[in-house]
């Protein structure tokens, strides 16, 4: 079959309604009879001979970029460190790595939300003090499982759904009101819509959404806006989070296991007394019993870090890294908690921190500043 | 977890290696590394990944490997999935990057104007070339993408797709704007 033809301006650019087919060919995108026909062709044809040696040339030309291959020990001493490290995902993440091997016996969450549909409901909650200036949202839910909580229950809404068969009707909100579903691998938040959502072993499958907006937020994965008529995944890739041109290609990515080997806080020495035990131990705000999301935690660090409260953000930081040490903002949460150590008036821990950063980020982004802070410049 | 079932020899081909992946198997990860870490730098430097990140991204990829194994279809090309799991980590990277920088300028003091680290450079005095390569470099992320799994790691348009998740008319429409971009650098510099 032969190839459409891209925009026009390329054929009339080049002076020959055929130039075109010389990236075609160059592709594979043009074979058999079509192929032979348009090589006759560009062997009689300047502008397209010309293309033909011209697209190859770019390619050649390119080719020459390279990356410094390592040494054959240095090869294989990376090849260690990835098999440690792997190990380490086994050793700590054991369930991780077998749940996804049990796939097959997991249940199944189905959820259809809508506004004003008149659901058989087991359940009818009110809002729980209706002279607050923004009342409680109400809806109504319908499931028999009994593998869900309520976290959060005032202006807004949050359910924590684990597993099972929810049917909820959700009316419409006022401004002020919130009503968000906290799922096994992320979040849904509904801003006056119907939409389908499917979640099956620990995953959201697919979301789909009728009428109205909604915002998802997958762990691992940016927000996405979905309207009227959006699904998430696209039926053209049921394998993972894509819509048109903005999406990543299908890969899922697990939730990393709670602590790995490299990402342990280490003990900060501190002549003002204060270490990293300190930090930890403080409580960062968390709704309790909820799957954290990357990036709720680490929003939630950055605000405190925002606000002055340098305690209470290197304690959320330390637990942005405990439960989602593959993040890439991993290494942004390891400076920040040696800048707010410095800002908390402990130069020593600062500096302890500073270079546990230089260790572990050898070719970091903030290496000059992290050593700056390391030499208590 | 029961212990990995040893790797059987002559050497499997990659679906197998990447199932037994999926099993637990460090071995077979190791022998997945052995066979297509050069070419997963190859791809990373031709991205305009600096030479400096080039090792972290590696083991990254070959570490989300690990996660994602379970999900591969051994219908499709092991070494496209492979190139397709290193330009996320590559987006991740460069998204990491754009968030630390706008931080370090509002937190740090240490203001950092200049850009990221350029791309691996390399001495060439051809002034076409040169042309060609910045060029390349100010391809838009998803055009570059395309243009180096088609072009230069000679993916088919299917592949490329499975690997960039979009439909394969995509990559043929990514691809010719990239090359219209590339020609008009090279034309500019002619005579």
């Amino acid at each position: 079959m032969t190839p459409k033809s891209p925009a026009p301006s390329s054929s009339s650019d080049t002076g020959c309604a055929r130039a075109w087919q010389a990236g075609a060919v160059l592709d594979s995108r043009l074979t058999g009879t079509d192929r032979a026909s348009f090589e006759r062709h560009a062997a009689t044809c300047a502008v397209c001979a010309h293309e033909v040696r011209a697209l190859a040339a770019l390619g050649a030309a390119l080719e020459r970029k390279s990356a410094p291959q390592p040494t054959p020990l240095e090869l294989r001493r990376r090849r260690s460190q990835l098999l440690e490290r792997a190990n380490a995902l086994v050793v700590r993440g054991p369930a991780r790595w077998s749940t996804l091997r049990l796939a097959a016996a997991a249940a199944a969450i189905l959820l259809v939300v809508a506004i004003g549909w008149g659901v058989r409901s087991s359940d009818r909650h009110q809002p729980m003090d209706p002279a607050a200036a923004i009342a409680t949202p109400t809806y109504r839910l319908s499931t028999s499982s009994r593998a869900w909580q309520i976290l959060e229950k005032t202006s807004s809404v949050r359910l924590e759904l684990r597993e099972g068969q929810f049917e909820l009707a959700v009316d419409k909100l006022v401004p002020g009101q919130r009503f968000l579903l906290a799922l096994p691998d992320g979040e849904l938040e509904v801003q006056g819509t119907r939409f389908t959502v499917d979640v099956a072993d620990r995953r959201t499958r697919s979301v789909s959404v009728q009428e109205g907006r909604v915002a998802l937020r997958i762990a691992g994965h940016r927000e996405r806006i979905l309207v009227g008529g959006d699904a998430w995944p696209p039926a053209s890739d049921p394998t993972d989070a894509a819509t048109n041109e903005e999406h990543e290609p299908p890969l899922q990515v697990a939730r990393p296991p709670a602590s790995a080997a490299h990402r342990a806080p280490s003990p900060g020495p501190s002549d003002a007394g204060v270490s990293d035990r300190d930090a930890s131990e403080s409580k960062p705000t968390a709704d309790a019993g909820s799957a954290p999301s990357a990036q709720g935690e680490f929003t939630l660090a950055m605000s405190a870090f925002s606000a002055g409260d340098f305690a209470r953000a290197e304690a959320l930081f330390v637990a942005f890294e405990q439960h989602h040490p593959g993040d890439g903002r991993v290494e942004d949460s390891t400076f920040l908690r040696a800048v707010a150590r410095s800002r908390r008036g402990d130069m020593a821990g600062a500096q302890a921190l500073a270079r546990q950063y230089l260790r572990d980020y050898p070719k970091g982004l903030r290496r000059l500043e992290a050593e700056r802070l390391a030499e208590g410049r | 977890m029961t212990a990995a079932p040893r790797l059987s020899r002559p050497s499997m081909d990659d679906a197998a290696l990447i199932a037994a992946i999926a099993g637990g198997n460090l071995e077979a990860l190791g022998e997945v590394f052995d066979r297509h870490q050069a070419e997963v730098r190859r791809y990373l430097a031709s991205l305009g990944i600096p030479a400096g990140d080039i090792d972290d991204l590696v083991q990254t990829t070959f570490l989300e490997v690990t996660r994602a194994a379970p999900r591969f279809d051994p219908k499709l090309s092991a070494r496209a999935w492979l190139l397709g799991i290193a330009t996320v980590m590559v987006r991740r990277h460069r998204r990491s990057m754009g968030r630390a920088f706008a931080r370090l300028a509002r937190w740090s003091g240490a203001v950092r104007k200049d850009a990221p680290p350029t791309p691996v450079e390399f001495v060439e005095s051809d002034e076409t070339s040169l042309r060609l390569q910045r060029a390349f470099d100010a391809l838009s992320e998803k055009k570059r993408e395309v243009f180096v799994l088609v072009t230069l790691e000679g993916l088919s348009g299917e592949d490329a797709a499975h690997a960039l998740g979009i439909p394969v008319a995509t990559v043929w429409t990514r691809l010719h704007h990239a090359r219209l971009e590339l020609r008009a650098a090279i034309e500019e510099s002619e005579p």
